[in-house]
């Protein structure tokens, strides 16, 4: 399947524009049969972009790929104009510095209070006194919406906490591209709507890339800028909100229907 | 109709045990290769700034204060037995005088450093898989890769590191205990006098004794951290494969401290010139 081009969003980039980060014919597999195969994707700087697709289409693991967690089997990614591919670990630990990931579960750190797991890329990365730290972490916490919630510990927090703690942790050493593992699954409808105004207020207020990864197309319309569409381990289709609204692409009318499986 | 299938013939049994030993050996080779490489990558962590000086002193207070007691108790009651049995033998011969030599020889070249290391090998090296094997399959650790940090330097160099400066003094504790124990029986048993039991050991112990015994514990130490940090970093299949790994890492470390413990009595005989 080649990817379609839904009206002009999907058209190359022009030159002025800046990348923040691009996949050529990625591949990867797991102990089977390929879940990406050859999945070429341009995310420019500043924009907002959204993966859409079925369930275990692969979307969590291009996110992945992006920052370096996993490699590609084959292909190219390149991160503000390096590949990552060919990097070590340690080489990859000073690029992942300037890209906030969000898991799905939030992997906050259960041995740490909400403070300790916000500050400690701060306290791993840079020479800030504990009061600056203090100072960033409560601007961090403010920032998604929490209270002075520092002293509490993760498993006290409800599931919608733990994402703007998760996401708090991510800005606090600010990155310039921020990365989003289905970030509203599991959550009541308050805590997905405020986990969605809570990604476009990231957006506007510190000018980072997002990436976001999700099935729900209620948030993915409202944040993104350009959505991409991952079928069958390639991009099947990319286009803007309302261009994929009015579309008539068969596969992403039946994945706004429901009807798609991965 | 039967559903019942034929028995399998005598070769088709020898080739399926054939199929599984070869694959046994091929995942065993692959896990000491995997070992291997964290060693590597643990002390390549460690000779690189930051250096994580909080954590290892952390890591060194929690495996020897949580291990201390258990050690101890073991390390009396070894070295009570030891000096029972042995002076029950030496009766015979009219030696019992030299029964603090011969505990004293026995727990502090082998018997301290082993039964300690086999104590924490079970205790911290299965914790060690339980904390990490938690972090891993909660994506903890993907988290901090994510940030960043150099999980083996934040994780794996202070347990390695605490384990191997922990266990020597945890010997050092057992070995005491046990020939002090040793001494007590001795005397209450048997009737030896506490100078004479004293004076075999403190003229015939020498300060390579002490070093051969002290010298394995540091390496039991290397192997038990590894192996319950790679099995902890290598689980998968969530809450239930976590506790296989727990399980796997108890086994192990005991296995590998039984089986160095030999190799490295010959290499410290070595440079003891023997």
């Amino acid at each position: 399947m080649t990817q379609d081009v839904i009206g002009n969003s999907a058209v190359a980039a022009p030159p002025a524009i800046e990348v923040a980060v691009e996949l050529r014919d990625v591949w990867k597999a797991f102990d089977g049969p390929p879940v990406l195969r050859g999945v070429d994707l341009t995310i420019r700087a500043g924009e907002s972009l959204t993966i859409i697709g079925g369930s275990g289409v692969g979307k969590s693991v291009l996110l992945r790929l992006v920052i370096g967690l996993l490699k590609p089997d084959r292909g190219e990614i390149w991160l503000e104009g390096v590949n990552v591919v060919p990097l070590r670990e340690t080489e990859l630990l000073r690029i992942r510095q300037r890209v906030g990931l969000v898991f799905q579960g939030s992997a906050l750190f259960d041995s740490l209070s909400v403070g300790e797991n916000v500050a400690f890329a701060l306290r791993e990365h840079t020479t800030l006194d504990e009061a600056a730290i203090t100072d960033r972490v409560r601007e961090s916490l403010d920032l998604v919406g929490l209270g002075p919630i520092e002293a509490m510990e993760p498993a006290d927090l409800s599931g919608g906490m733990r994402k703007r703690v998760a996401v708090a942790r991510a800005i606090a050493l600010p990155p310039s591209i921020l990365l989003y593992d289905e970030p509203t699954t599991g959550l009541d409808p308050t805590n997905v709507e405020k986990v969605t105004d809570l990604i476009l207020a990231l957006k506007i207020k510190l000018g980072v890339t997002s990436v976001v990864v999700t099935h729900d197309m209620a948030s993915a319309l409202k944040v993104s800028d350009r959505l991409a569409m991952l079928h069958q381990g390639r991009m099947a289709a990319v286009g803007t909100p309302a261009e994929i609204q009015a579309t008539h692409h068969s596969l992403i009318r039946d994945f706004m229907e429901g009807h798609v499986q991965g | 109709m039967s559903t019942r299938t034929a028995p399998l013939g005598w070769s088709a049994r020898v080739s399926g045990l054939t199929a599984e030993l070869g694959r046994r050996a091929v995942d065993f080779v692959g896990e000491l290769g995997a070992m291997s490489a964290l060693i590597i990558e643990t002390f390549q962590a460690a000779l690189t700034p930051p250096y994580a000086l909080r954590g290892f002193v952390a890591q060194l207070d929690h495996i020897a204060v949580s291990s201390v007691s258990i050690v101890s108790v073991a390390g009396l009651f070894v070295g009570l037995v030891l000096a029972l049995q042995t002076t029950y033998g030496l009766v015979r011969f009219g030696a019992k005088g030299t029964v603090g030599i011969i505990v004293g020889i026995s727990m502090v070249r082998e018997l301290g450093p082993v039964v300690t290391a086999v104590l924490v090998g079970g205790r911290v090296g299965s914790g060690f898989t339980a904390e990490l094997g938690s972090m891993k399959v909660t994506e903890q650790i993907d988290a901090m890769r994510a940030l960043g940090v150099n999980y083996i330097q934040r994780l794996v160099v202070p347990r390695v590191l605490g384990t191997m400066l922990a266990l020597p003094l945890l010997t050092l504790i057992a070995s005491t205990l046990g020939v002090f124990g040793g001494m007590v029986i001795a005397h209450y048993e048997f009737n030896v006098d506490y100078h004479q039991y004293f004076t075999s050991l403190t003229n015939y112990i020498r300060i390579a004794d002490m070093l051969d015994g002290l010298g394995k514990t540091v390496v039991f130490g290397l192997l038990i951290a590894i192996i319950g940090c790679h099995n902890g970093l290598a689980t998968r299949g969530g809450t239930e494969g976590l506790g296989r790994a727990t399980t796997d890492t108890v086994v192990k470390a005991a296995l590998a401290v039984f089986i160095s413990d030999f190799f490295l009595t010959k290499f410290f005989w070595w440079l003891e010139g023997w």
